[in-house]
């Protein structure tokens, strides 16, 4: 069942609002056995959450960092160290981790691989359905890496990082898209596996 | 019998058409028509502001432009006095439905674009707004409806076009072909009464009254209004859904 906005929920949760001891929702939800999903929206930051970060800014101790959020990331230089080597400029992937968020919402990033990520293929999707790509188990990006020879790194805030053959790039990107324009329905698992073996 | 203008009742909307996610490029978007009126609504965000972030609400900027080719004759491109008022208005009908305070100090931006306007420009694109709004996945108490109401003559009626807002019955009487809606609509000129109404608390955020009008018929007019914007909402779920499932996004 889906919910717009303003429609009634039994219960309390996340996607909820409080209004004279009713709950309605806020989002357009989709609801299943009382348990809701949102169907569009935005990454908010949390703690030890996995990104992919795109630099917009080189300040003089570190980097101001986009994470397709509401809020900034900053990555310090002494996280990262002096090499040369290691220093990001403009337009450059980094993947990150959300090591500590202030009340204010100032995020404060920490380097999780020391490449940069740009001789790849970015793709940006709607981060309320990366927890379909991945899958229970990470299933869906196991079974993706087992038929086809690529790289696939999936940042929490809704960008995939894609390297490897090209051929099976663009192959994987197909994929993708497939699990995010069918993200609810049931058996995905099975179906992405049919079509992968036509391959 | 002679009805109004064009052959609508007292309380009969002009055809609603929706269009949802129409811009790739957006985070959200909607094309929302009520008859001639076309208006496109496109929403970015919420992204990061550089300023400081002591607020405790994200900011909502609203920007409304009317196309040069949305007239009968072309309209300067330049965003005049009308366009920056409306572009408020629209700020202030939206923002008391939204949770703005669960994105504090972040930027939501929403562009709407009139493709075509005959009367009723203000609250197409509230609509078209609050759906690119939800599309988004920003959180919202209830979809902002909007709609015109409005005495004509001496007629309360819903949905006011260009016509009718032009209406002057000492005018009409020069013209033999329209003369005859004198007798339905009665002396007197038009009054209208845009409206944008959050249906489940039954709210209203933008009163605008342009004319004469008595308490009793205000009332009247305000209660319609109401009723009519079930109505425009249920529209707009149904429209959710079906776009939803024909998209391939929800199958169940």
């Amino acid at each position: 069942m889906i919910l717009i906005p303003g429609d009634n929920l039994k219960k309390k949760d996340n996607n909820s609002y409080e209004r004279e001891n009713n709950y309605y929702s806020k989002y357009i939800l989709l609801v299943n056995e009382d348990k809701t999903t949102k169907l569009f929206g935005y990454y908010m930051p949390e703690v030890n959450d996995i990104v992919i970060g795109k630099v917009i800014d080189v300040l003089s101790n570190g980097w101001l960092i986009d994470i397709n959020s509401p809020y900034m990331g900053k990555l310090s230089l002494k996280d990262v160290g002096t090499d040369p080597n290691d220093i990001y400029t403009y337009g450059d992937y980094i993947l990150c981790q959300i090591v500590k968020m202030t009340k204010n919402k100032l995020i404060d990033l920490d380097i999780k691989k020391r490449e940069k990520l740009n001789d790849g293929l970015i793709l940006k999707v709607d981060p309320a359905r990366i927890p379909r790509v991945i899958g229970k188990n990470s299933s869906m990006l196991n079974l993706i890496k087992q038929y086809l020879k690529v790289d696939i790194i999936i940042g929490k805030n809704g960008r995939i990082y894609l390297n490897g053959d090209v051929n099976d790039i663009l192959k994987a990107v197909d994929i993708i898209r497939f699990v995010i324009n069918n993200s609810y329905k049931r058996g995905l698992t099975e179906k992405v596996k049919e079509i992968l073996e036509n391959k | 019998m002679v009805k109004r203008f064009d052959g609508r009742e007292y309380n009969e909307l002009r055809k609603i058409n929706i269009k949802l996610n129409v811009i790739d490029n957006a985070k959200g978007s909607a094309i929302f028509s009520f008859g001639d009126t076309v208006a496109l609504a496109a929403v970015y965000g919420p992204k990061p502001s550089k300023m400081s972030l002591d607020y405790d609400k994200a900011f909502l900027r609203v920007r409304y432009n009317m196309l040069t080719f949305s007239t009968p004759e072309r309209k300067k491109p330049t965003p005049g006095r009308r366009e920056i008022e409306l572009s408020e208005v629209i700020k202030r009908a939206l923002e008391p439905a939204l949770l703005l305070e669960e994105i504090p100090g972040s930027i939501i931006d929403v562009y709407v674009e009139i493709l075509n306007a005959d009367a009723g420009t203000r609250t197409a694109s509230i609509n078209a707004a609050s759906l690119a709004l939800s599309l988004a996945g920003i959180p919202m108490k209830d979809l902002v409806i909007g709609l015109a109401v409005g005495k004509v003559g001496e007629k309360i009626v819903v949905d006011l076009n260009k016509e009718e807002e032009d209406y002057d019955s000492e005018k009409l009487r020069k013209d033999p072909e329209k003369s005859k809606y004198i007798e339905y609509y009665g002396e007197g000129r038009a009054t209208d009464i845009p409206v944008a109404i959050i249906p489940s608390e039954k709210k209203f955020t933008l009163i605008q009254l342009d004319g004469e009008i008595s308490n009793r018929e205000l009332n009247d007019a305000l209660n319609l209004a109401l009723e009519k914007a079930l109505e425009i909402k249920n529209l707009m779920k149904s429209n959710i859904l079906k776009h939803l499932s024909s998209s391939g996004n929800f199958i169940y």
